[in-house]
């Protein structure tokens, strides 16, 4: 079996993993940490991560791979620079957001699953955020942002393209 | 007669997320200077960990999470004789719609949370806690992280907790998007680094739970209150609430509300009072429709149940649960095949596939009630509307089968005749005003 050099997974990482391994009794339970390291870093999961992955955790390439498809904020292709998330469940659409999700669409451009030009913005639709009695609201990378009005969405918006 | 004027416990000095997005966490010194880790102190000096469960159990405690289950009889399940090590998991998931409770607890209040994951610890003889947080929930778990990092530091947690031989690591493991991970069992293969797949049980967790060892998973509000609990005694907390529910909790109020929020009150609380004194009453003075009591997974209830009262045994004798406490409030423009049809969609994605019934029960579901929503529907959808969870319910692994036909059952049951009127017309005759964002 090859080894892989720390590529996805850098030699911090690894050094942090294996910390964080001792302190549960499997050494597997770093399976959710590890795919974690990697889309920080990288901001999705690559292809080729997965077996490197696999080696860091002790576990098959397959497990892997289970656990990226399962778990939905797991990505297995890059996003924009800012990953806006509008919560569509009951709480939120009592309180506006299926117009919040049309007025975004409207002002980027872009359906559902999509990702602007520009690479500036990808939108999804998420399920209940635990924000639901400040409806509607969103998650912008992993920031909440919570009781969205037309006027705070143009400043969130505004916000992240002078910050990109 | 209530007293409304109930001073919060949990919730004392939380900032509602609306005025304040990123509130600051109270950190180790505020903590411990109004008085944090003195009730651990005092239970690690002088009180065995059976009396700590005896405790528990006197104060009539019940699990926050969902099921009520009684948590200091809970804790009585572990096995008296094991040789294995003991673990305990907190259940910091909060994915059921309209839950937002335990978010600023995590946020906010960490070391109360700290704290009574350690005194809860200490009952059932665990070294070991995990801490699982939604994965969403990115700001939670980082002030979690930190606080356990403090409280290490300062001789809280650790190898001598408060200098006693009672050692234990607190460990914050992250969730990445997955609303069934909250169900206990799928939430140990989540932890042990699997796709989060209920279990099948016999046997249950306080015998086989996490890497096969004796565990006890219970929610962050549950956890949390134990150290009020020990406090300030059993009896006192129990009084605040009715005999089979014993003490307070907090109530996510969501929807059409002037004052949507968490309150905390006691359990003797009627849901007229919930929604009308504490949460303002109905937007623009509307009149009320539906309400769901517990979170998305259980029954609605109509504008009749107004004077129920919001205890376990109360919400079941109006014809729902209790569940996660979380109050969803429909005014009179709501199209309730609209309603139901979010919830399916929810279930549908949230569905973990492991069971046949649950997985195609569940996108059967949406697909006739987008159907009838969207003006396509028949009469014979209805039938299958009612048929389907029985194909569902008490077939499959866990309860989110049985969850995702609470609103649609429930639906068809007080609201028939709305369901027909959008087969009959072939469109919804609702105009949805609170679907416009503004
Ligand atoms: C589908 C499903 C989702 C659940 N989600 C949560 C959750 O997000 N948070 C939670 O505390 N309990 C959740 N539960 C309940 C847990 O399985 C468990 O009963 C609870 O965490 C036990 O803690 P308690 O006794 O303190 O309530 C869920 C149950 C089911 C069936
Ligand atoms: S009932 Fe549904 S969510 Fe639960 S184990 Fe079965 S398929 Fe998974």
């Amino acid at each position: 079996m090859t080894m892989h050099e720390p590529y996805y997974l850098s030699l911090q990482r690894r050094k942090w993993l294996t910390s964080l391994a001792r302190r549960y009794p499997q050494r597997r339970s770093i399976a959710l940490p590890a795919v974690w390291a990697v889309q920080y870093d990288w901001g999705f999961i690559p292809a080729p991560a997965i077996e490197e992955i696999a080696e860091v955790v002790g576990i098959t390439p397959a497990a892997v791979r289970e656990i990226v498809t399962f778990y939905s904020m797991f990505r297995e292709a890059p996003v924009g620079r800012y990953l806006i998330g509008v919560c569509g469940t009951l709480s939120c659409a009592l309180c506006g957001a299926e117009g919040l999700l049309d007025y975004l669409q409207e002002k980027l451009g872009i359906k559902p699953g999509e990702t602007t030009p520009d690479g500036l913005f990808s939108l999804e639709v998420m399920m209940c955020l635990g924000a639901c009695a400040w409806a509607p609201a969103m998650l912008v990378n992993q920031r909440i942002h919570v009781r969205l009005t037309r006027t705070r969405v143009d400043e969130i918006l505004a916000w992240c393209r002078e910050n990109a | 007669m209530l007293d409304l004027q109930y001073k919060p416990v949990l919730l004392d000095g939380v900032v509602d997320l609306a005025d304040n997005p990123t509130p600051d966490a109270e950190w180790f010194d505020a903590y411990r200077r109004r008085g944090g880790y003195r009730t651990l102190e005092k239970v690690l000096h002088t009180m065995t960990p059976a009396e700590v469960v005896e405790c528990v159990k006197a104060s009539g405690l019940r699990g926050r999470g969902g099921a009520g289950f009684p948590t200091g009889v809970k804790w009585g399940f572990l096995p008296k004789d094991s040789k294995l090590p003991v673990y305990l998991v907190c259940n910091g998931d909060e994915s059921e719609p309209g839950t937002c409770k335990d978010r600023p607890i995590l946020e906010q209040r960490p070391h109360l949370l700290l704290e009574g994951i350690a005194i809860s610890a200490y009952a059932i003889g665990s070294h070991t806690a995990f801490l699982y947080i939604r994965g969403e929930y990115f700001h939670a778990i980082e002030v979690m992280n930190r606080a356990i990092e403090e409280a290490r530091a300062r001789g809280v947690l650790g190898l001598h907790v408060l200098g006693t031989d009672f050692s234990l690591d607190i460990v914050v493991h992250s969730g990445a998007g997955a609303y069934i991970c909250g169900e206990e069992s799928a939430m140990l293969n989540s932890i042990e680094g699997r796709v989060g797949w209920p279990r099948l049980r016999p046997p249950f967790p306080a015998q086989k739970g996490l890497y096969g060892c004796p565990t006890i998973i219970n929610n962050v509000e549950t956890l949390a209150k134990v150290v009020p609990i020990l406090e300030r005694g059993p009896e006192w907390f129990h009084s605040l609430g009715t005999e089979r529910s014993g003490g307070f909790r907090i109530y996510s109020v969501s929807g059409h509300v002037k004052r949507p929020g968490n309150y905390e009150a006691p359990m003797r609380i009627t849901l007229r009072q919930l929604i009308y004194d504490l949460a303002g009453g109905i937007r623009d003075d509307r009149p009320l429709k539906a309400v769901i009591p517990g979170g998305s997974s259980v029954p609605i209830l109509t504008a009749d149940h107004l004077d129920t009262q919001m205890s376990f045994e109360g919400v079941e004798e109006a014809g729902s649960l209790l569940g996660s406490a979380a109050t969803i409030v429909f005014d009179d423009t709501v199209c309730m095949v609209w309603a139901a049809r979010n919830m399916a969609q929810f279930y549908r994605h949230e569905s973990c596939g492991q069971c046949t019934p649950c997985r195609q029960g569940t996108a059967w579901l949406y697909k006739i009630l987008d159907r009838i929503e969207s003006g396509r529907g028949r009469l014979e959808d209805l039938d299958l509307l009612q048929n389907i969870p029985t194909k569902i319910e008490g077939r499959c692994v866990c309860a989110l089968g049985d969850a995702a036909c609470a609103a649609v059952k429930s639906g068809l049951h007080y609201f028939r005749r709305e369901f027909e009127q959008h087969i009959e017309r072939g469109r919804c005759p609702f105009e949805k005003p609170y679907t416009q964002f503004v």
